[in-house]
């Protein structure tokens, strides 16, 4: 579980520009290679979807993607990561035990975040 | 090679000079500027990654599924937000192994099983007498969790009595906050936390479980 060095830089730029690139999607890949902070894709990414509910609470914010039942079916999926897909960001990149998506299953993502 | 003497000549010599500049200083009505900095910092973390499964059934109606959206093949429509029929989390990952809840959401509270109240404002769980906190599985990866310690952060913990499961509920264990515990019946169905509140008011402030 990695969260980026990019993701850091963009935020202590953000104080001096004013300008913060904010996650806007959710992917997910077959790739098992685990990340380093300085990853900036997925190993194989099969399916990318737009971020479809966003809840930010205090310090903490959570981005969730839904993987349709129609998509990456017969993948078995062993990454997730949250982008910005315009400027090419990874903000965060997990790898995690396989799961198998068929047809019958669609797999929420959530990713947590929080600025302790 | 410099001895004692020449030593103590070299740091008389800089004593005095600086007595010099100061002097020096003074003379030309200069004033001094002092730096100040102040440090803070700007701590980011990715604190969790939750897959959930939502499994559609067989006479679920999804639009553009090539079997699923076959019209005239007897499938329901169904809400929205309810398609599927039944969710569960098979994946829930931590950074670092450690879990930690700032209860700003109720995301990791199993609502059915606890009783207190969770402050969406004060972003604490309040715990009456006998109220339970219970979570919902904290990590679950498809393996083996067999150590785990748990702290929390309260009003007062001094009435709480606290306990895990290491088979995502099935049996509980009592532990001792801070301590690392060993689990006594363990499966790859998760961990979970439970606390429960023997005596005055106590508010929750935050949770944390490190495992492996």
């Amino acid at each position: 579980m990695v969260l980026t060095l990019r993701t850091k830089q963009l935020m202590t730029s953000s104080l001096s520009t004013g300008v913060m690139v904010i996650p806007t999607a959710i992917a997910w890949g077959t790739g098992s290679t685990a990340f380093t902070e300085n990853s900036s894709a997925l190993n194989s990414e099969c399916e990318r979807n737009t971020i479809s509910s966003t809840d930010l609470q205090s310090q903490t914010i959570e981005f969730t993607g839904t993987l349709a039942t129609t998509e990456a079916v017969g993948s078995t999926i062993y990454e997730v990561g949250l982008f910005n897909t315009a400027s090419s960001v990874a903000f965060i990149l997990d790898t995690m035990y396989p799961l198998n998506k068929t047809s019958s299953i669609e797999f929420d993502t959530i990713f947590i975040m929080r600025n302790k | 090679m410099a001895n004692a003497s020449d030593v103590g000549l070299l740091i008389g010599s800089i004593l005095s000079d600086k007595n010099q500049m100061k002097q020096e200083l003074v003379f030309q009505g200069g004033t001094s500027a002092f730096g100040y900095q102040f440090g803070g910092n700007i701590y980011p973390e990715h604190r969790s990654s939750i897959v959930s499964s939502n499994v559609i059934s067989s006479d679920t109606f999804v639009i553009g599924h090539p079997v699923q959206g076959v019209m005239d093949e007897g499938y329901k429509w169904v809400s929205s937000t309810g398609g599927y029929d039944s969710q569960t989390w098979v994946r829930v990952v931590n950074q670092n192994n450690t879990f930690e809840d700032y209860f700003e959401t109720n995301r990791f509270i199993d609502t059915v099983n606890s009783t207190g109240l969770w402050s969406s404002t004060l972003f604490e769980y309040q715990l009456d007498s006998s109220d339970i906190l219970q979570s919902k599985s904290v990590a679950i990866n498809n393996q083996i969790y067999t150590r785990a310690t748990l702290t929390v952060s309260a009003s007062d913990t001094t009435y709480l009595t606290s306990q895990l499961s290491f088979n995502g509920g099935t049996s509980w264990q009592t532990v001792t906050l801070g301590t690392e515990s060993i689990g006594s019946s363990t499966t790859i169905s998760g961990l979970k936390y439970k606390l429960t509140c023997t005596s005055s008011s106590t508010a929750i402030y935050d949770v944390k479980l490190s495992y492996s």
